[in-house]
């Protein structure tokens, strides 16, 4: 027991402990906090017991006159939990998220697991024309592209042709994909030995369809676009993240090395594209 | 006695007699609703019917501890678990600062007091809910009235 404060920041953090609570309501708050804060900490020293060991950050808020109310201080993360939130985005998570996960851990508590969509978000706006060409190529391909092109974006018809016409790629050539033997397209699929083989994860990962929780979420509104989804900090949900994102890394992968090998050589390569889809199609 | 007269009967409840029509004091339910605003437990007062005598209205014993303010008076003490929990967090945390060592074993405690706190408020804004739309009823004279 440390009956001594070995710092200011840790004798304040003591004093504030006699700040008497009646109110049930302001008792849940300061709960919460302290569990997010104990999670943390129990997680930090689980996942990386020799950067805990080494690690010289303070577990308490720094003194600043800026933050001296007490509950701006319960909903702030100390270095210590802001040091963990790094290595976890760094390490187990996309590290691309890294930066913006701990940015908003500066602004407050994160008192649960964000999880910001790693997929194709291409029906947000302006997503269609920030695509890579190799992408927009694919748009008429999958699921969701068509009825984005047949029904929600007027003339997308025109705007793929548009796209298009100079490699000679017309929409009117592409079967719409609820014509397509998706059984029969995969087992093509394995006899390739060119990134082409790797056409339905792309096109899942168009449609939302992977099944994996880095790629199919779509930026809720309600959390301003920032992040999809959220899961509770627990060792179960770091390890289902941590496993999904290393899935999630492998399908990104083989779908990016179809886009480059689509750009590659556009014209030949849609060409080869266009004769799979079209052997693929259903047998009336 | 007479317990009847034309198109009347008589009816005794606590030993006040009251002529009544038939056609209230014949069917048990009517005879309670209309004694109901002497006393409004009588709205399941039993009724005793006996060839040759008058009818008797007799207010059933309440149950011990079935009214609200019994339950009240009988219920123990209770301290939010939440309010508890944060009084153990802080007490704790007075002496020792984070008790990082043993962080795994507070957020369990914390969680599962986060939980309890959460029903047992739930429960607190049922029954206050509850007891600002009861209906008031008549009560004993307190003694040294």
């Amino acid at each position: 027991m440390n009956l001594v404060p070995n710092s200011a920041a840790e004798a304040i953090y003591s004093l504030r402990q006699y700040q008497f609570i009646v109110n049930s309501s302001k008792a849940l708050d300061y709960l919460e906090a302290q569990l997010n804060l104990y999670q943390l900490l129990a997680l930090y020293q689980h996942f990386f017991p020799l950067e805990w060991a080494t690690s010289q950050t303070s577990l308490y808020l720094p003194i600043d006159a800026s933050t001296t109310k007490a509950v701006s201080l319960e909903n702030h993360h100390s270095p210590r939990e802001l040091e963990f939130i790094t290595l976890v985005y760094t390490h187990l998570f996309p590290m691309s998220m890294s930066f913006w996960a701990v940015e908003s851990a500066h602004e407050e508590r994160l008192q649960a697991i964000p999880i910001t969509s790693m997929g194709m978000d291409w029906q947000i706006e302006e997503g269609i024309e920030n695509l890579r060409i190799g992408w927009k190529l694919l748009i008429p391909f999958s699921k969701e592209g068509r009825y984005w092109l047949n029904d929600v974006e007027l003339e997308g018809s025109e705007w793929f042709n548009g796209e298009f016409e100079s490699h000679q790629i017309y929409y009117k050539d592409i079967h719409a994909p609820d014509k397509i033997d998706n059984k029969r397209l995969r087992r093509l699929c394995c006899e390739l030995t060119t990134p082409l083989q790797f056409l339905p994860l792309a096109l899942q990962l168009l449609d939302h369809e992977t099944k994996n929780i880095w790629l199919d979420e779509s930026p809720d509104e309600m959390n301003y676009g920032l992040y999809a989804s959220s899961l509770p900090w627990s060792k179960s949900s770091i390890n289902l993240l941590h496993r999904k994102w290393k899935q999630a890394s492998r399908i990104l992968d083989a779908a990016y090395c179809l886009i480059e090998w689509l750009e590659a050589d556009l014209n030949t390569h849609a060409q080869l594209l266009l004769q799979l889809w079209t052997r693929a199609l259903k047998r009336v | 006695m007479t317990t009847s007269t034309t198109n009347k009967r008589l009816v005794i409840y606590e030993g006040q007699q009251h002529w009544l029509p038939d056609a209230i004091a014949l069917d048990d339910q009517l005879l309670r609703d209309a004694f109901t605003p002497l006393c409004a437990e009588l709205a399941n007062a039993e009724i005793e019917r006996k060839e040759g005598e008058p009818i008797r209205i007799i207010k059933k014993p309440g149950r011990k501890g079935t009214s609200p303010l019994e339950s009240l008076l009988t219920t123990p003490e209770e301290v939010n678990p939440a309010i508890q929990m944060c009084y153990q967090v802080r007490q704790h945390q007075m002496l020792t600062g984070i008790d990082w060592r043993n962080a795994e074993q507070w957020a369990g405690q914390i969680e599962e007091a986060i939980a309890a706190g959460t029903v047992f408020t739930q429960a607190v804004n049922h029954s206050l809910k509850a007891l600002t739309f009861c209906t008031p009823t008549s009560g004993g004279i307190p003694e040294g009235f």
